[in-house]
């Protein structure tokens, strides 16, 4: 079997399957850590403090925050579109890189993917609490009713927004769960407590791990991830049409699709680095979510960052270009205007800071990777609030201007209780599912041979006209560094 | 002979004795009640009975606790009143007049309560439109602050004690001579005038005074001594081609202003050829309506006034070879007086000079002004004085004196609020305790009446009878429109009594005075007339004006230069009204909310603080600052406004009340003790002091940016500039027009297809439209907080801008405004777009286009996702941010049961979280259309008049139907566009769309404002 001298393993410490195995279950079974505790305990009371401020503007109405005649949607759109494009990366990892086959996404799809649901479950609440009478949600579902001829307005992109949130969030729950199924059946065998073993049997749909199961399940996967592949790109155009459908300068934009979803992946990659850094930690796993994976999706970011950053100077030479006076002047005001600040927020944090991912050694640093993810959630959270405010604070008519936008206690407490939200559920997700895909990791194991690490040859010994190849960027390491199968032939 | 017998079924005749003993029970075969008694159902164990009573209470109770569904009792009418057709208004002729604005009124009422205010078409003083103050009136009858009864020392007492009391009091009083001093606003009624003299023969020592609180005795001292008569003329305004305004706010608050501002406007539009436009020419301190409307506008210190109207005098006496004063001393920046000198020479006769001063040598030289260029007559009529204003100073300044000497031994105040009012009210106030007898007749209690022994509740004005007299041989009625609410009682019917008649109420006595004097005919035929048609015109002659006496000239000159100095480098206060008034109506919440025309400020006086002084001294808006002058000083929140002169600060008046509703309670702060009085009387203005003080303020302000950015949302030009300026802008649209293209069909509308044109140049910027919308439309009073955070629920908006296009700016695209701008208005509302952006992104349908080209908004669809109002380019639309109609936060909307009683019924009160905008009035559209089918003709050009446009007194909105040809709107509106399904129209060059280019198809064209001045603005420098 080849063993490629250039390639890292995806996989470090030597494991057995039964370790693997034993690795990613023990969280399920040994009894919650006091980290675990203490994160778990912390999100639940930031959710509570969430619910109360939902609470009181169901109660109260939406003057609870700080909306007013020209700026109908602040904090509420931005906080839907950020979540929204926060579920990205799951599909994209587990979907797109799998018609890819890059391998290294097995280590980690199951928490992405979980991540995307939790996140598309935080932004669905938000076109629901912007409502000014949220309990006639239902209105927006096109069903048959007594309204004589009434039914939705299919124009409306606020419509679409609906089929594509939901259609992507059952496509993504489905195929989650479905890679779930083998690891279910996992703990299930494992598993002693009584109570837990019922549970874990309902979910694991009777799965014996017969060679047909094993067929079907690789069928309907692929079916899965080609059926999301376009859903990733659709989500966030549509979610693009909001703006881009509407009359307002500096949402009235052709680039907004592609733009949307270049933002959508990178804050994706944002957010999976950030929950991954503290995951391998706190879990212990390590050697499945290795340096390698965290460098992968640094690049990732790296390049999305960058796509991102030239449709921000793409929109600049447009509106200039375009000789619309109040399409001039809705970018000027955003980088100058009295809201300057939070479009120099997002620049530094979108196009300035990943750029430091150009350099190995902040690659490799956890601590590193972990604050300019965060940074990078942060710019993509401004770059909605810039898109979405400034361009409404200042549109036609100078008398409707309103100076700023002043949010409330509550425009902040769902804020932060939105992650409060999220993050329970994936406090509860580690708690309860394996966080690594079980099956799907043993798949790319090692383990023809328990000396394959013998066969190490350092980097030093390397053939120069593989190092060339590498200086070449043709088949740059990290992205595509599992791309060849190992049955390939010797070159 | 055998008893004849009776049978009563066919069983009985029959005699069978089955049916017979069927017949002898009550029910044949057995009690039902027995029965069911005995049945299984109803066996039940006393266990199962309090099982079934125990369950039954306990789930009632849950339920009941589960619901708060209130029982509401609707009283249907036993015996419907004749005149009371349910769903259908009857209007009924009145009277407004609140001492500072004169209105002929139509008030509209449903179900027998007045709603609306509208003005009386007949009337020919004010034939169009009312003030917004008149608007808002009707809501302060619903208040629930009035007085609801009669107060005597602490108590409520009951009427008949009360009036018994008084009036053994004041004839014991008139039996040792005492001294009674009646104190009234100026009374315009003749027969309440006749009324007060028969009162004061009664009682002898009685001396009635009339009490301006804004005095206009200068105007009027300075006729009495030019022309022996103590009246304000009639101003023409209608046939003034110049006008010169020394701080005369004509088109705001001057006199009779929504008379002047219908007059005014005749002279500001036209058709084609704009070369008719009348000029106007305002020196002034603070940026005033007046002023923004101007064409010429000279910011001066009011200290420089009198001289410069000296110096204007000269300069025309010069030419005219009148009687010179000795002026020419000071010349204002610019030598705007100068110049002003050769225009008004230009027109001598076709012109008017008017001065706001209350310094009867100023109004002295003005007056001479206009008798040297001929205006007396043709544009100023002392044979038809208007008797708006009465009050003395001199009077009024005996009264203070006799009331802090102690004179006195009864007073008797009327709907007026001296302690509050007067410079030095307070001291006015502490010294009432000195007089023996202190009765206040107030529709609610104010900081006079508190000090009073009696309170005595009076009619609101909608619940009088009345009568006014605003110019001579100018008469109009004032009738009640409901039963009085509480129970309160005219101050005329008191009168009567006090007097001992009480046989006669004060209708019988207005019918006996107005017996013979309505002309030919029987009286009950011309009284009905009278009351139906609101006015009568007596005819008044047109002989010559009353002679000048030219010695009351004299020392006039001397007087002023000496006074009159500018007082360089001194700061000085100037003190305005705004459309709160003088403070009787600082309790309307309507009013309250009603941004202030220039500043849109809501909600709060503070001080206008010009660009320069806050430069050097450091102020930003809402910094907070004290002003001192003389003895009293005031501390308020600073706004920075441009136009305001650079030595000068100013305060608005009618701020400040510490007795009265919720709404108008320590709303800003009391501005009239600023006052400078001197041996002239009192002025609006003086010499301040003003310094920064610590802490910060949020005032409401409904527009925050202020110029207009160097878009074309505005488009104005200059008489000279007019032809080529549209000739090219009709152009420009062509080649726009051209690139746009449509990939839908365009809208049809078969049918009618309603739109508005609103005239630019027509529209003086007074908010009356905003009020009346309010009031037709049930828009919600938010408040200060909402209004701060930017959530007026107004329909419509009157838009200022402020433009420079001074040599040093011609591009005008700054973000601040000048130190001097040029101010435009433009009202805003829905623009019922053809194409409109709201309505396709609409998730659920809740805003569609009608087939007569109305944006409808569905409230009961809505729910609210506010794509709608994100995506108008015109950001008109207002959501529902709170729950603004039912809950107590919002106190200052009408949500009690009184205040819901001005609500129209025809139209929806929106509840929480619903988008709502602008209607076109729909009620009426709907309603016009019913009464042209039933009448069975086509509905009318101008049948249906939205309330912006009926209350509009500058007639600057036209509304009506663009597919009918013949229309007043289809010959005003912009060239056919190639997306339109209309009709093709020829289209008027001066009509635009307002943001046309991205396609909207608004309904609404904008006419071109055209300013009557040279092409190019002149830097005006302070």
């Amino acid at each position: 079997m080849y063993d490629s001298p250039i390639r890292e393993l995806l996989i470090t410490g030597k494991k057995t399957y039964a370790q693997v195995t034993e690795d990613i279950c023990r969280p399920i079974h040994a009894k919650p850590s006091k980290g675990w505790l203490f994160g778990f305990g912390l999100s639940a009371l930031v959710m509570t403090m969430g619910l109360y401020f939902i609470m009181r503007t169901f109660l109260f109405g939406i003057g609870e925050w700080g909306l007013n005649k020209t700026i109908g949607w602040a904090f509420d759109i931005t906080n839907f579109v950020f979540w929204v494009g926060i579920g990205h990366a799951g599909t994209l990892i587990s979907a797109i890189l799998l018609l890819f086959r890059q391998k290294w996404r097995t280590g980690v799809n199951r928490a992405a993917e979980a991540m995307t649901i939790f996140a598309v479950i935080c932004a669905g609440t938000f076109p629901l609490l912007h409502m000014g009478r949220p309990w006639l949600a239902y209105w927006i579902l096109p069903l048959p009713n007594y309204h004589g001829p009434l039914w939705i307005n299919f124009n409306s992109p606020l419509a679409w927004d609906v089929f594509a949130i939901s259609t992507y969030l059952t496509v993504s729950l489905v195929f989650w769960y479905t890679g779930l199924i083998p690891d279910f059946a996992t703990v299930r065998d494992r598993i002693q407590n009584k109570i837990g073993k019922k549970v874990y049997t309902a979910l694991s749909f009777g799965w014996v791990g017969s060679a047909k199961n094993w067929q079907r399940f690789e069928a309907v996967s692929l079916i899965l991830a080609g059926l999301s592949t376009p859903l990733v790109l659709s989500v966030h155009t549509i979610v693009s049409f909001d703006f881009a459908t509407s009359v307002i300068p500096g949402w009235h934009t052709t680039i907004f699709p592609p733009y949307f979803v270049a933002g959508a992946i990178f804050s994706g990659f944002g957010m999976v680095l950030t929950l991954m850094v503290v995951v391998r930690k706190v879990l212990n796993l390590q050697d499945y979510i290795t340096v390698g994976h965290v460098e992968a999706m640094c690049k990732v970011v790296v390049a999305t960052g960058m796509m991102v950053g030239l449709a921000y100077a793409t929109e600049f030479f447009i509106a200039w270009y375009s000789g619309s006076m109040y399409e001039r002047y809705a970018f000027l005001n955003r980088a100058f205007g009295p809201m300057w600040w939070s479009y120099w927020i997002m620049v530094s944090c979108n196009v300035i800071s990943p750029q430091l991912f150009w350099f190995r050694k902040i690659r490799t640093n956890m601590t590193l990777v972990f604050i300019i993810s965060i940074f990078v959630n942060i710019g993509m959270w401004f770059e909605r609030f810039v898109i979405i405010v400034t361009s409404l604070h200042r549109d036609y008519l100078p008398s409707s201007w309103m100076p700023t936008y002043y949010p409330t206690i509550t425009d902040y407490g769902i804020l932060v209780g939105m992650f409060g939200v999220f993050f329970t559920l994936f406090f509860l997700f580690c708690k309860t599912f394996p966080v690594i895909a079980i099956a799907e990791v043993k798949s790319i194991m090692r383990t023809s041979s328990d000396t394959f690490r013998d066969d190490f040859v350092p980097e030093e010994q390397i053939p120069e006209k593989v190092q060339e190849t590498v200086a070449l960027g043709v088949g740059a390491p990290g992205l595509v560094a599992a791309h060849k199968s190992p049955d390939e032939p010797q070159a | 002979m055998e008893e004849k017998r009776y049978w009563s079924s066919l069983e009985q005749r029959s005699g069978n004795p089955e049916a017979l003993t069927n017949l002898s029970q009550e029910f044949p075969g057995g009690d039902p009640f027995d029965q069911a008694v005995q049945s299984e159902v109803l066996r039940t164990s006393r266990r199962d009975f309090l099982k079934v009573l125990g369950f039954g209470i306990g789930s009632a109770a849950t339920l009941a606790a589960c619901t708060q569904t209130p029982v509401k009792y609707a009283l249907p009418y036993v015996n419907k009143p004749v005149e009371v057709m349910p769903s259908i208004a009857d209007y009924y002729a009145s009277t407004y007049y609140d001492g500072t604005d004169y209105n002929s009124i139509l008030v509209k009422c449903r179900e027998g309560r007045p709603i609306k205010i509208e003005g009386n078409p007949s009337s020919r003083v004010t034939p169009q439109g009312t003030s917004a103050a008149a608007q808002a009136s009707v809501l302060s009858m619903y208040d629930n602050n009035r007085l609801r009864k009669p107060r005597a020392g602490k108590a409520r007492k009951d009427w008949a004690e009360v009036i018994g009391q008084i009036r053994q009091k004041l004839g014991e009083l008139s039996a040792r001579g005492g001294q009674i001093r009646v104190v009234t606003p100026t009374v315009i009624s003749p027969s309440t005038r006749k009324l007060i003299g028969e009162f004061a023969e009664k009682f002898p020592g009685t001396r009635w005074v009339e009490y301006d609180p804004v005095s206009y005795s200068g105007i009027l001292d300075a006729h009495q001594k030019a022309f022996g008569q103590r009246v304000i003329p009639q101003y023409h305004f209608d046939k003034a081609d110049v006008v010169v305004s020394f701080g005369a706010d004509f088109l705001g608050t001057w006199l009779s202003h929504t008379e002047f501002t219908s007059d005014w406007v005749t002279k500001r539009k036209f058709r084609d050829d704009p070369s008719q436009l009348s000029r106007l020419i305002v020196f002034e301190s603070h940026l005033s309506l007046t002023g923004a409307n101007a064409d010429t506008r000279i910011p001066i210190k009011p200290s420089m006034e009198g001289a410069l109207v000296l110096k204007l005098h000269d300069e025309i006496a010069a030419a005219t070879g009148g009687p010179m004063l000795g002026g020419g001393g000071m010349e204002a920046p610019g030598n705007y007086v100068a110049a002003a000198a050769q225009e008004l020479l230009a027109k001598r006769g076709r012109s008017i000079v008017v001065s706001g001063s209350n310094d009867p040598d100023v109004q002295l030289a003005v007056a001479s002004i206009n008798r040297m260029l001929g205006n007396y007559g043709p544009t100023l009529d002392l044979q038809r004085p208007c008797y708006l204003r009465r009050g003395s100073d001199e009077a009024v300044s005996e009264l203070v004196r006799e009331v802090e000497s102690g004179q006195l031994d009864a007073i008797i105040f009327i709907n007026t609020n001296p302690v509050y009012s007067l410079p030095n009210g307070k001291g006015f106030g502490e010294a009432l305790k000195k007089i023996d007898l202190k009765v206040a007749h107030v529709v609610s209690e104010n900081e006079t009446s508190e000090l009073c022994d009696y309170a005595l509740a009076t009619n609101h004005y909608l619940e009088s009878w009345g009568d006014a007299e605003p110019y001579l041989g100018s008469y109009s009625v004032q009738q009640p429109t409901i039963r009085p609410l509480f129970d309160t009682m005219q101050f005329q019917d008191c009168l009567l009594r006090y007097m001992g008649q009480d046989g006669t109420d004060y209708y019988t006595y207005l019918r006996n005075f107005w017996k013979g004097k309505l002309g030919d005919g029987s009286f009950e035929e011309t009284w009905k007339n009278f009351l139906h048609e609101g006015v009568y015109e007596r005819g008044v002659g047109t002989g010559d004006q009353p002679a000048f006496k030219g010695d009351a000239l004299g020392g006039v000159g001397s007087a002023l230069a000496s006074r009159y100095t500018g007082n360089k480098g001194q700061t000085e206060v100037v003190l305005y009204l705004n459309s709160i008034g003088t403070g009787d109506a600082s309790d309307n919440p309507w009013l309250q909310e009603l941004p202030d025309p220039i500043t849109k400020v809501t909600w709060d006086n503070y001080i206008l603080v010009p660009l320069k002084m806050a430069q050097e001294m450091g102020f930003k808006t809402n910094d907070r600052a004290k002003v001192e002058a003389g003895r009293y000083s005031v501390e308020l929140p600073v706004l920075v406004q441009p136009g305001q002169q650079a030595e000068t600060i100013g305060i608005a008046l009618g701020y400040g009340r510490t007795k009265c509703g919720k709404a108008g309670q320590d709303v800003g702060a009391n501005a009239y003790p600023l006052m400078l009085i001197d041996e002239n009387g009192p002025h609006l203005f003086n010499k301040a002091k003003i310094t920064k003080i610590e802490g910060r303020y949020g005032l409401a302000i409904s527009q925050t940016h202020g110029t207009i950015m160097g878009r074309n949302i505005i488009r104005e030009t200059t008489v000279s500039e007019y032809k080529p300026y549209v000739t090219k802008y009709q152009e420009e649209r062509e080649a726009m027009l051209h690139h746009l293209v449509s990939l839908y069909p365009p809208f049809r509308s078969p049918g009618h297809h309603w739109a508005m044109v609103i005239d630019l140049n027509a529209c003086t910027g007074c908010g009356a439209c905003v009020v009346a919308c309010n009031a037709e439309n049930n828009v919600s009073v938010v408040g200060r907080e909402e209004v701060r955070r930017g959530r007026e629920m107004h329909w419509i908006r009157i838009d200022r801008y402020y433009s420079d296009t001074t040599p040093e700016n011609p591009t005008d695209a700054n973000e601040d405004p000048a130190e001097y701008p040029e101010v435009v208005f433009q009202p805003m509302l829905c623009q019922h777009c053809d194409d409109a952006p709201c309505e396709n992104v609409c998730p659920v349908l809740a805003t569609v286009h009608s087939s007569e080209g109305l944006n409808q908004q569905a409230y009961n669809r809505c729910f609210g996702t506010r794509y709608c109002a994100n995506n108008c380019p015109y950001k008109v639309r207002r959501f529902n941010w709170l729950d603004y109609t039912n809950t107590d936060k919002f106190i200052y909307n009408p949500v009690d049961d009184l205040g819901r009683m001005v609500l129209n019924p025809d139209v929806t009160v929106r509840a929480r979280g619903v988008m709502e905008k602008c209607s076109f009035c729909q009620q009426r559209i709907q309603a016009a259309k019913l009464e042209a089918k039933k009448a069975g003709k086509p509905l009318a050009d101008g049948a249906i008049q939205p309330a912006c446009a009926q209350a509009c007194a500058a007639g600057a909105i036209y509304f009506g139907d663009i597919n009918n040809a013949d229309s007043v709107v289809a010959s005003l509106y912009p060239k056919h566009s190639p997306f339109e399904y209309d009709p093709p129209r020829k289209g008027y060059d001066r009509a635009y769309f307002v943001i046309e280019e991205i396609k909207t198809r608004p309904s609404i064209a904008y006419l071109v404002k055209v300013r009557n001045r040279p092409p190019v603005a002149a830097a005006v420098k302070a």
